[in-house]
């Protein structure tokens, strides 16, 4: 929570590492010492694999089902994400090491691939953004509030440029604001840039405002000012949108491939029963 | 008449259903039953109430209401327990008949060997473990007839600070809930002036009990330094509604802490050492005319100790070494020099409670968040929700399980006043003092007797908005009645009937907050405020 206890709990990190290792190693010699008998050893891997996604899976239910006592859903998401990574080892093993040989094993691999990779991902995203967010904006704005803030710095800049049409105000910041502004500040805009971190656009936009004040009056000046105080407040906001949005959207990667994951492995599991009996 | 921007209901809302008669208090009286008319009587024309005017009572709540519907006549049998210690419960009680004994909060800790063995009697022969056997072995004061006790929980809304029994068979005691009590305070000067002096008397011999601060003197010695100190309160009860309006008028100059009140000034002459009786203390430090928080105080937290046993040592006249401001209702005992020297003084410092008399701020005080804390009440909070904005993705897993726990509401909103990385959520946080229970007309918010969280019980709750206006923290909330179709209910008026609605703990719920326990991240927590940086903001000087 506060500082003290925001400290990177790094003999946790540690030990579950340790235990990750561990299982993968105890797994890799039991599989090794199954292949020595007569049976397939990729059965026995095979139904380790299916085990740890069914496993897997149980952490989506357990988010399901909030009130019921099957423990914190903070450790299930650890159990989860280092049970990833042992189901990543064996399914290198299921798969002995090689590429796909069929369009089933293909479509396989490449959902596996896409589960784990977002998955991967998705940790980065959630133990890195909220931070980093935090560090650039004190009081960020929460993601399902900024369209309404976005709407208000509309609104806000319309009454500024409707301003500056008054007698004492010119008619090039209306046009300025026509041409350039209003787009900028109805919808998201430059998320590339602000994936990438590039402050670049609003620097752009900033030149012209400044282009426009070497030209203005006194009264112009100021509404150009204020004008450029909701420039940078509406340059933030997208930038908020795109970095909560990451924080949202690796899900829509990540649980789809997964369903599609399970479907196809339990066709994978009936077409192998349907060609073998597992006896070498 | 409607009120404004209301509809006077109509036939369509009587066909479906949604018309209903607007609850009122007394409706659900908690499955009580009314007290017979001619107990009633009795009670009123009897010495009990002797000084109570049912005249200053008005119409439509008349005294004798009152005593009907929030009162309730109980019998006792020898050694029966009325209440117990650490019990949450707010009602007060008047003897009617027979005498109680009330075993004061170090009671049970310092049986002696005799006792104990009896204690093992009596659990091997299987009494009834609401039942004390042998009365006389409790250090316990008697209450007798027409007297009244309770009074100090019924105040100041804390836990039971001793066990009360009855002392002999057929004990009658008149019980008051906190809705009648605070009725007959505010109607009857007579009875408000009984109970603030019984209350005023008391506070200081069960402050200074369950300080521990004497628990070496014997009793005459106690009796006589009970006489000498001396209580004080400083601010009001009604520090909630004073405080939404400083909020309400942020634009105001000035820190927070300038408009509390001052009770000692920093550099003035301490001639006395003081106790924290119930409510907060705020610790300031004046640097270059800059007063900000250095810590405060809570119950049982001592004030100008330190600087009364330098000035012991040292020889002259102590000067206080910090100022304290009262943070909402601060209740005092005042103790004098003297005898903080002679009685308080003694012993290792690790015999005092095992806290430190450093007068120097630490170095790990963070201010910033001591400031938080403090100016916005925080302090008061025994189970707030706190959200590491470090670690929050903002996924409403919190909130989805609240609703799922709760019949598809949730009862808090994830935003919240925040201290860098620290938000305090909008839900409710339980409050040491929980002020929102003091107007309840029908005392549906309570606290739970046993563990102490703050309920609603939602058959008495009649939608008054009473204690979502009380809460300084704006986490109580007013939902619109529905029946099963989804339709909101009406009044005859036309106008929504409401319910209270605000953060129960998942009472009920075997597991705990489901807030807590359904945060993937580990950014959700439910904590008490005070312990967020125990070594820094809590009682510093003690």
């Amino acid at each position: 929570m506060p500082a003290a206890v925001r400290v990177i709990d790094m003999y946790a990190i540690l030990r579950n590492t340790t235990i990750t290792l561990c299982a993968v190693a105890a797994l890799y010699g039991l599989i090794h010492f199954f292949s020595t008998a007569l049976r397939d050893p990729r059965f026995l891997d095979g139904w380790i694999l299916t085990a740890g996604m069914a496993v897997q899976l149980l952490f989506h239910i357990r988010k399901k089902l909030p009130v019921s006592p099957l423990g914190k859903a903070a450790t299930w998401l650890k159990v989860h994400v280092y049970l990833g990574y042992v189901v990543t080892a064996v399914f290198l093993i299921h798969t002995s090491f090689s590429w796909p040989e069929t369009w089933l094993e293909l479509a396989l691999w490449t959902l596996f691939l896409i589960v784990v990779l977002s998955g991967v991902v998705g940790s980065y995203l959630t133990s890195s953004v909220p931070g980093k967010l935090q560090q650039r904006y004190p009081e960020p704005v929460d993601f399902q509030q900024i369209p309404a803030a976005r709407l208000n710095l509309f609104r806000e800049v319309d009454a500024l440029v409707l301003e500056a049409v008054s007698p004492q105000g010119s008619s090039e910041i209306s046009e300025f604001y026509a041409n350039r502004l209003r787009s900028y500040f109805r919808k998201p805009q430059n998320i590339r840039a602000h994936l990438r971190g590039s402050r670049q656009p609003l620097e752009q936009i900033c030149s012209e405002i400044a282009d426009l004040e070497r030209r203005a009056n006194s009264a112009s000046r100021k509404i150009l000012l204020s004008l450029r105080k909701l420039v940078v407040a509406k340059y933030d906001l997208d930038h908020q949108y795109t970095k909560q949005g990451l924080l949202h959207s690796w899900l829509l990667v990540h649980v789809p491939a997964t369903y599609s994951l399970i479907v196809l492995s339990i066709l994978h599991v009936a077409v192998v029963y349907a060609y073998s009996s597992g006896v070498r | 008449m409607s009120s404004p921007g209301t509809t006077i209901a109509g036939e369509d809302q009587l066909a479906q259903g949604q018309l209903v008669r607007r609850p009122q208090r007394w409706d659900d009286n908690f499955g009580r039953a009314r007290i017979h008319d001619d107990w009633v009587d009795l009670i009123v024309s009897s010495e009990v109430f002797s000084d109570v005017d049912p005249s200053g009572f008005p119409d439509d709540l008349s005294f004798a209401d009152i005593i009907a519907n929030d009162c309730s006549v109980k019998w006792y049998s020898r050694g029966e327990v009325v209440y117990e210690e650490g019990s949450h419960q707010t009602s007060l009680f008047i003897v009617l008949n027979g005498s109680v004994r009330l075993a004061d909060a170090a009671g049970p800790e310092r049986r002696s060997w005799p006792q104990l063995t009896s204690h093992l009697d009596t659990w091997l022969r299987g009494k009834d473990k609401n039942s004390v056997s042998n009365v006389t072995r409790f250090p316990t004061v008697r209450v007798g007839r027409y007297e009244m006790f309770g009074e100090l929980e019924a105040m100041t809304r804390a836990p039971r600070g001793n066990t009360a029994f009855a002392e002999v068979d057929r004990t009658a005691l008149l019980e008051i809930t906190w809705p009648g009590a605070r009725e007959m305070l505010h109607w009857s000067d007579a009875f408000r002036l009984r109970v603030e002096n019984l209350y005023r008397a008391r506070s200081i011999e069960a402050a200074l009990k369950e300080s521990g601060l004497l628990a070496e003197t014997d009793a005459a010695t106690f009796a006589a330094i009970v006489r000498v100190c001396s209580f004080e309160r400083h601010g009001g009860y009604d520090w909630s509604y004073l405080y939404q309006r400083e909020k309400a008028s942020e634009q105001r100059p000035g820190k927070v802490l300038e408009r509390e009140p001052l009770i000692v000034e920093q550099g003035n002459y301490l001639e006395d050492g003081f106790l924290v009786r119930s409510g907060f203390a705020r610790v300031t430090q004046n640097n270059h005319d800059n007063e900000f928080t250095a810590g405060f105080l809570e119950k049982g937290g001592v004030f100008g100790f330190a600087e009364i046993e330098e000035s012991s040592q040292a020889g002259g006249h102590p000067h206080a070494g910090y100022g304290l401001r009262a943070v909402g209702y601060t209740e005092l005992i005042r103790i004098p020099e003297h005898i903080v020297v002679r009685y308080m003084l003694s012993g290792t410092r690790e015999d005092r409670m095992g806290t430190t008399y450093s007068r120097s701020r630490r170095p790990d005080a963070d201010l910033a968040l001591l400031d938080f804390v403090v100016d916005n009440r925080f302090i008061n909070a025994t189970n707030a929700m706190v959200i590491d904005t470090t670690r929050c993705v903002g996924c409403d897993d919190c909130v989805r399980a609240c609703a799922a726990a709760h019949d598809g509401v949730p009862r808090f909103v994830r935003t919240g006043k925040a201290h860098a990385n620290l938000m305090v959520a909008n839900a409710c946080m339980h409050c040491t003092d929980p002020v929102c229970l003091i107007d309840c007309p029908t005392g549906a918010i309570r606290r739970d007797a046993t563990s102490g969280s703050v309920v609603i019980d939602d058959e008495t709750c009649i939608g008054c908005s009473t204690c979502s206006s009380a809460c300084p923290y704006n986490n109580i909330r007013m939902l619109e009645m529905r029946n099963p179709q989804g339709a909101v209910l009406m009044d005859e008026d036309g106008a929504a009937l409401l319910k209270a609605s605000k953060c129960d703990l998942c009472a009920g719920h075997s597991s705990g907050p489901a807030c807590q326990r359904a945060c993937p991240h580990d950014a959700l927590t439910r904590i008490d405020i005070r312990e967020i940086n125990p070594s820094s903001c809590r009682q510093p000087y003690v």
